[in-house]
């Protein structure tokens, strides 16, 4: 090929199975490989929540039909405390990074970034791949460390030491923490594969016309996760290596004077604070690694659904960098009561209420969207309206907690657990799910069943609200997380245990409405309506190839941009969207709001020229 | 099958070669991508690399000043270090060649390979600080500063390591011109990378 310059293959469809759905290197297919594998660690995650919910709500009480399913964690009918410990660090963890950030940026990120950009796939396919393969991995390493002896780690998903880094601690501080920091270890390598391609992507290979400013807000919104997680995850990655090096090899990186069972270990100097700061220098950046992307799905699907172009583009773009960038400057946050100058918690105050300022011109941005649109209601628009929803009230306590005089109060009790189960479990989660419901015409040329779709998004919505929101009362009376039961120390009112029972019963239900939307993709993937070419009347690029796309995406030829993703109702032309395809000769553009309402012949025509050069 | 389509010239950087040549990103307003998208690919992997030396290190200074104890370097460092800026001489020069050459001729190609040897004899010459500091009893567990040279001299030899695959993996794709040019500079500039974190590093574990 090389010495064919002007020719290439533009079909080089594998042929076999293998390399076409296995070890395949096309875009697509690993998106889907992401949005599967994710999507079992988070059932797998959902379950875990549930066994946690039982000594909780019935503490002491025998629950046969769990102990018979699941006899390795169960004593007596009883769940133990350190299977508890286990279930709540493993419940996280796989939420957190191998359900939310894998389907996110490796799902989403894959599927959207060459599409909208106008790409055949990502720059380094091969890489892409390999990043599949390796987080498939890691995953695996993962799962192994429910099954050794000891159990899997059991010190939170954020893995402070002690806990961590002292086999004899807990049983799970033995090789199922090891476990933990090498399937952690691994999960990063893969990630930091694929966010290279993302960014790089983004940048290089955007099609003739897509200029940055044109790009949908998705792209924006996933290609800046992609820096963050380049940025972040190395972090993560050392305070790994020096705790894997404190619990085998002897150092003292993170631990001082540490006595356990009557023995005094011969480690000084290390401090477990080190830990911390290394963790949450990523673990920051990481909650708006998963709620950026879902930003930018609901900002497309808002705009798509209110008919009108996103309000305030450019402010968007621009809280969308800000958030990236101020999200470095916050971590701080999560150590108030770790012992912090009052100065420095006064620094980390301030910015952390600063980053509140972009992500409300977002979220005003929204109702500006909406405000007098022609508002039609699929699916995907419920759960991108819910987002808005949750991630106003989710943001708010967040406010409350940025403030140490309240956090003192309130770290570590159900307030946070309330805090981030808004907006992780449920913000992001109708993020991705918004995004399936809209995408999957697009993945498999078929649309997912609306009466299925709709039922499953209104108990969702009220199902996590019922979830999450008495968790803040739990949390204002006391209430510390990652405690299995309370024994001769029970302080809580006794009527707690009704909000608990109210909780659990939430959750069941919520759990339960998920099998309606597995059930929906199933039946739609063989029986679902036939999708139009562009069944959403969208503006972005994917639309414009078939659905599902062939290999390479767009045929033989490259798809050219005119104008940006957002040229919805606009005066005066024949439609109420116009693809970002369509020269400006055949339809005007809302573009430069300003000029094109002027004269919107001349903005055209300058438009034209200016890409024409 | 393969259907094989003649691509206009205007967009042929998209999709020269399996879809993915340099010079895609028209997009951008005036035109062509910043740079070609190897490079960017290891600007970015550097980014994130460096990012990994920049959290080891803040732990190493921060850790070390409280100990107020630093570590001699054996000798042999000081020989390593001098190998591993020759390398990164060498690998330049070789780098100048082959850019007025277009393409790999024997001269370059020697330059080349004593890069690629002067990498390997570095990681052999760390192997043997190490083995010196062993000698001392100077041990993972003596001190902060001698725990953070082993983490911080391991972590910068697995990045060498994985450097010396890649200037394998282009020795092996020598007379690939193509090949050459994409990845000649950006394997280099990555090369070149890992000798100044290797100056950081030494400058790192003296701070006190
Ligand atoms: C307006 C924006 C936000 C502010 C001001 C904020 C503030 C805070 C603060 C101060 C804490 C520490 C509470 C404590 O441990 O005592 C916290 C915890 C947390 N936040 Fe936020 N937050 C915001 C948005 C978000 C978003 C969008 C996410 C995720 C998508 C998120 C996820 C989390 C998580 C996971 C924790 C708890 C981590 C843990 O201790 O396990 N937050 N937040
Ligand atoms: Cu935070």
């Amino acid at each position: 090929m090389a010495t064919q310059p002007t020719a290439a293959t533009v079909h080089q469809e594998p042929t076999s199975f293998w390399r076409r759905y296995i070890f395949s290197m096309d875009h697509k297919v690993i998106a889907i490989q992401y949005m599967i594998t994710a999507g079992l660690m988070g059932i797998i995650g959902l379950v875990m929540s549930w066994l946690m919910r039982m000594p909780l709500t019935w503490p002491g009480e025998s629950i046969p039909i769990a102990a018979k399913i699941f006899p390795g964690l169960f004593e007596g009918g009883v769940l133990r405390p350190d299977a508890y410990l286990a279930m709540m660090t493993m419940h996280g963890t796989l939420m957190v990074f191998f359900f939310l950030t894998a389907i996110l940026l490796g799902g989403f990120g894959n599927l959207l970034i060459p599409l909208q950009c106008g790409a055949r796939d990502m720059a380094f396919p091969f890489v892409n791949m390999l990043s599949y393969w390796v987080f498939l991995l890691s995953c695996l390493i993962m799962l192994a460390s429910l099954f050794v002896t000891g159990g899997a780690a059991a010190a939170g998903w954020t893995a402070y030491p002690p806990l961590s880094a002292v086999a004899a601690a807990v049983p799970g501080s033995g090789l199922g923490q090891t476990l933990w920091l090498i399937a952690m270890a691994v999960f990063i390598v893969s990630s930091v594969m694929g966010g290279l391609n993302y960014i790089t992507t983004v940048l290089n290979l955007r099609t003739q016309g897509m200029s940055m400013m044109r790009l949908p807000l998705t792209v924006w919104a996933l290609f800046v996760a992609a820096i963050i997680g380049l940025l972040a995850f190395p972090a993560l990655f050392a305070g790994a290596v020096l705790l894997l090096l404190d619990r085998h090899l002897g150092t003292s990186f993170y631990l001082d004077h540490i006595v356990v069972g009557g023995q005094h270990l011969a480690r000084e100097g290390g401090n477990p604070l080190l830990w911390q700061h290394l963790f949450w220098f990523l673990g920051h950046p990481e909650v708006y690694i998963l709620i950026l992307p879902p930003m930018g799905i609901v900002s497309e699907i808002i705009a798509n659904n209110a008919r009108k172009p996103i309000f305030a583009y450019r402010a968007m773009v621009y809280s969308i960098i800000a958030i990236g960038f101020l999200s470095f400057i916050v971590w701080g946050h999560h150590m108030f009561v770790s012992g912090m100058n009052i100065w420095l918690s006064a620094a980390f105050t301030l910015t952390t209420l600063i980053i509140a300022v972009p992500s409300a011109v977002k979220t005003f941005n929204w109702l500006g969207t909406l405000w007098r649109g022609k508002l039609r209601f699929p699916t995907p628009m419920l759960f991108a309206i819910g987002f808005v929803s949750t991630f106003v009230t989710g943001g708010l306590t967040g406010i409350f907690l940025g403030n140490p005089t309240i956090d003192i109060q309130l770290h570590d009790t159900y307030f946070v657990v309330a805090h981030f189960h808004i907006v992780m479990a449920t913000s992001a989660v109708f993020g991705v799910f918004a995004g399936v419901y809209y995408w999957f015409p697009k993945m498999f040329g078929r649309l997912m069943s609306e009466r299925l779709g709709k039922l499953h998004f209104w108990l969702t919505f009220l199902g996590m609200y019922g979830i999450f929101f008495p968790m803040h009362y739990l949390g204002f009376m006391g209430m510390p997380r990652r405690y299995y039961g309370f024994g001769l120390l029970q302080y809580l009112a006794p009527d707690t245990q009704a909000i608990q029972l109210f909780i659990t019963i939430s959750a069941f239900i919520t759990g339960a409405a998920q099998l309606l939307f597995l059930y929906n993709l199933v039946w739609s993937l063989w029986r679902g309506k036939r999708a139009e070419a562009n069944p959403w009347q969208a503006n972005t690029l994917e639309w414009q190839a078939p659905s599902p796309p062939p290999h390479g995406n767009w045929g033989e030829h490259m798809p050219v941009v005119y104008r940006w993703a957002y040229d919805y109702s606009v005066p005066g032309a024949s439609q109420d969207f116009i693809p970002q395809t369509v020269p400006l000769e055949q339809e005007p553009t809302g573009e430069h709001r300003r000029a094109a309402v002027a004269a919107p012949e001349l903005s055209g025509n300058g438009e034209a020229h200016r890409n024409g050069g | 099958m393969r259907a094989t389509v003649v691509i206009p010239k205007e967009i042929r950087g998209i999709d020269g070669g399996r879809f993915r040549g340099d010079g895609g990103g028209r997009g951008a307003e005036g035109g062509g991508p910043l740079m070609p998208t190897a490079q960017l690919f290891v600007w970015l992997l550097i980014v994130g690399v460096g990012m990994l030396f920049a959290a080891l290190s803040s732990a190493a200074i921060v850790r070390i000043g409280l100990d107020g104890q630093t570590l001699r370097f054996p000798p042999i460092v000081w020989g390593n270090t001098a190998v591993l800026l020759l390398s990164s001489l060498v690998l330049g020069l070789a780098q100048w060649h082959v850019g007025r050459q277009g393409m790999f001729q024997p001269s370059s190609l020697r330059l080349f390979g004593g890069a690629v040897g002067c990498g390997l004899l570095f990681l052999l010459g760390q192997l043997g600080a190490w083995y010196e500091l062993i000698q001392q009893g100077i041990l993972l567990t003596s001190s902060s500063a001698a725990a953070f040279f082993y983490v911080l001299t391991a972590a910068h030899g697995v990045h060498v390591l994985g450097g010396i695959v890649a200037l394998s993996a282009l020795w092996i794709n020598r007379r690939r011109g193509a090949v050459v040019r994409r990845w000649l500079g950006p394997v280099a500039t990555y090369w070149h990378f890992l000798t100044l974190v290797w100056f950081a590093l030494l400058a790192i574990l003296q701070l006190r």
